[in-house]
């Protein structure tokens, strides 16, 4: 479930956030789905997805009286901020490199009535752009991520990794171009 | 439509918009490809973010309500806990120094003199007429005069350091075997062996009565003659070890059931540790029968006295009013005995 709102409504959420629990909880339903798609991306296991997307909202539970709001996109950049964090330490720590994920360890892929052999056809999918993905150079790789999987604007991209909102698009470009150039080929390997 | 051709739009895509329609079968699939999280594991973490927050807001509001400035407060705590350590840490340096110096000085006097501890100086007074009257008011305002070949006992006394026996000046009457209490003398300022000091106490009466007549020596004074305290010291250390008796004190007193030192010492015009001294008690027990050596007091007054001590002193203070109405002021003499007691 997707809650959506103006930049104004969450300007205010945040603002009662510390009196009140109930204005946690229309962020957390709004923001929960593109943190667990951008974390099970990057990490590939469903397991290892929920650890990290725990760890991601308790951190920003204990850290949200301390937050301070800069303008429309603000949290979410600092919420991606940490989930940013929250996966490279994941790397750091305990990725145990370019290993073949079963298919039972994956996510559920949003499949709502589609046929077995479909579902299969999505995870393999999923797999291999998770294999682009993650074979793209480290910067393109969490640039992309941030973008297409947390839906970031590409200003909050540039926040979040310290880095020019134009670096950031020449970043996304190319790395759209080498995803391009290998799906294409991996298609017609397929 | 026509299909699309990749190389027209690669070469366009660097001067046109980032995203070309030639990314629609990537971003199709990502966005087609979504990974869900299961719903119990989305539901169970709302919960357990909502219980964790609520108790955040409780905490802080708590927070909030005691501790109206808490980054302050905790940077202060520390400081002050250790403020109060180092307060403790001086005052147990410095108890330390001090039991430390003390034991050191005791130490090095027990080595040098035999004794326990500081010294004071007790002249008896023991040669004046029975019953004078020396009041403290007189003995106060007296002038002590001293003679002596120490030029270091004599700088004291020129310096006030003896200027007037302390101790009983609170007793307005002072009879024969009085002991009078100086202030200490250390041992190294006591005269040499062949020194004498005599020291002459003049009655402020006279002074006032006879105000032409000026120095001591033409008044009418009483006198108090010392024997050498050097010798006497010597005497005294010797008999500090085994305790013997040597005394200033010339009266004898037996000890009866109900005495206590205190009454003694009230009874003899002297004080209690006066009595352990001289009499080498070893505690403030006393045994009935036990000989106790005190100040001498003419039988006849002790009697009186302890009969109706109060009116004694009525009759007394009377009697010194009439003496001191008279004039000239009788001329007491008095043979001045210093003893050497240590003080614990």
């Amino acid at each position: 479930m997707i809650t959506h709102f103006s930049p104004e409504e969450e300007h205010d959420l945040l603002q009662r956030i510390t009196q009140d629990p109930e204005a946690f909880r229309v962020l957390y339903q709004h923001y929960f789905p593109r943190v667990y798609r951008y974390v099970a991306y990057r990490v590939g296991r469903e397991q290892d997805t929920e650890d990290i997307v725990a760890d991601i909202f308790t951190k920003i539970v204990e850290a949200i009286t301390r937050f301070e709001y800069r303008g429309t996109g603000s949290f979410a950049a600092w919420l991606f901020r940490i989930a940013h964090n929250e996966v490279a330490q994941f790397y750091r720590q305990s990725y145990e490199g370019e290993k073949i994920i079963p298919f039972e360890d994956l996510p559920n892929l949003a499949s709502d009535g589609v046929s077995p052999d479909e579902a299969l056809q999505q995870k393999e999918q999923f797999i291999r752009l998770k294999q682009m993905v993650d074979s793209l150079p480290e910067r393109r790789r969490e640039v992309v991520s941030l973008r297409y999987f947390a839906g970031l604007r590409n200003q909050d991209i540039a926040e979040i990794l310290n880095l020019d909102e134009r670096t950031i698009a020449s970043h996304l470009s190319r790395g759209l171009t080498d995803l391009q150039r290998r799906y294409h080929t991996q298609e017609v390997d397929a | 439509m026509m299909p699309k051709d990749p190389n027209h739009h690669n070469s366009l895509r660097r001067f046109w918009k980032p995203l070309q329609p030639e990314h629609d079968n990537l971003l199709e699939a990502l966005n087609e490809i979504q990974p869900q999280a299961r719903p119990e594991f989305q539901s169970q973490l709302e919960a357990q973010l909502m219980a964790q927050l609520a108790q955040q807001i409780d905490d802080q509001t708590a927070e909030e309500i005691f501790m109206s400035e808490p980054n302050e407060k905790v940077k202060a705590r520390p400081l002050r806990r250790k403020g109060l350590r180092n307060t403790i840490l001086l005052l147990i340096a410095a108890f330390l120094l001090i039991v430390i110096g003390a034991a050191y000085q005791s130490n090095l006097i027990n080595q040098r003199y035999g004794y326990n501890s500081y010294l004071s100086v007790y002249i008896a007074v023991v040669d004046i007429e029975p019953n004078t009257i020396i009041t403290a008011d007189m003995l106060e305002s007296s002038v002590i005069s001293l003679r002596t070949d120490s030029p270091l006992l004599r700088e004291q006394f020129s310096n006030g350091i003896i200027h007037y026996a302390e101790g009983l000046i609170t007793t307005e009457f002072i009879p024969q075997g009085e002991i009078i209490r100086a202030p200490m003398i250390h041992p190294s300022s006591f005269p040499s062996g062949n020194d004498n000091l005599t020291i002459t106490i003049v009655p402020v009466q006279a002074l006032r009565g006879q105000p032409t007549v000026s120095p001591p020596q033409s008044v009418d004074a009483f006198q108090l003659t010392a024997t050498a305290l050097v010798a006497h010291e010597t005497q005294r250390v010797g008999a500090e070890t085994g305790c013997a008796t040597a005394t200033g004190l010339e009266g004898t007193h037996t000890v009866i059931e109900g005495d206590t030192l205190f009454a003694i010492a009230e009874t003899f015009h002297t004080t209690p540790d006066v009595l352990v001294v001289e009499n080498c008690l070893a505690s403030v027990e006393l045994v009935v029968g036990q000989t106790l050596r005190v100040p001498f007091i003419d039988p006849a007054t002790l009697q009186q006295r302890t009969q109706a001590a109060v009116l004694e002193d009525v009759q007394r203070t009377a009697n010194y009013l009439t003496r001191s109405a008279m004039s000239p002021t009788p001329a007491p003499t008095a043979t001045l005995t210093p003893t050497i007691i240590s003080t614990p």
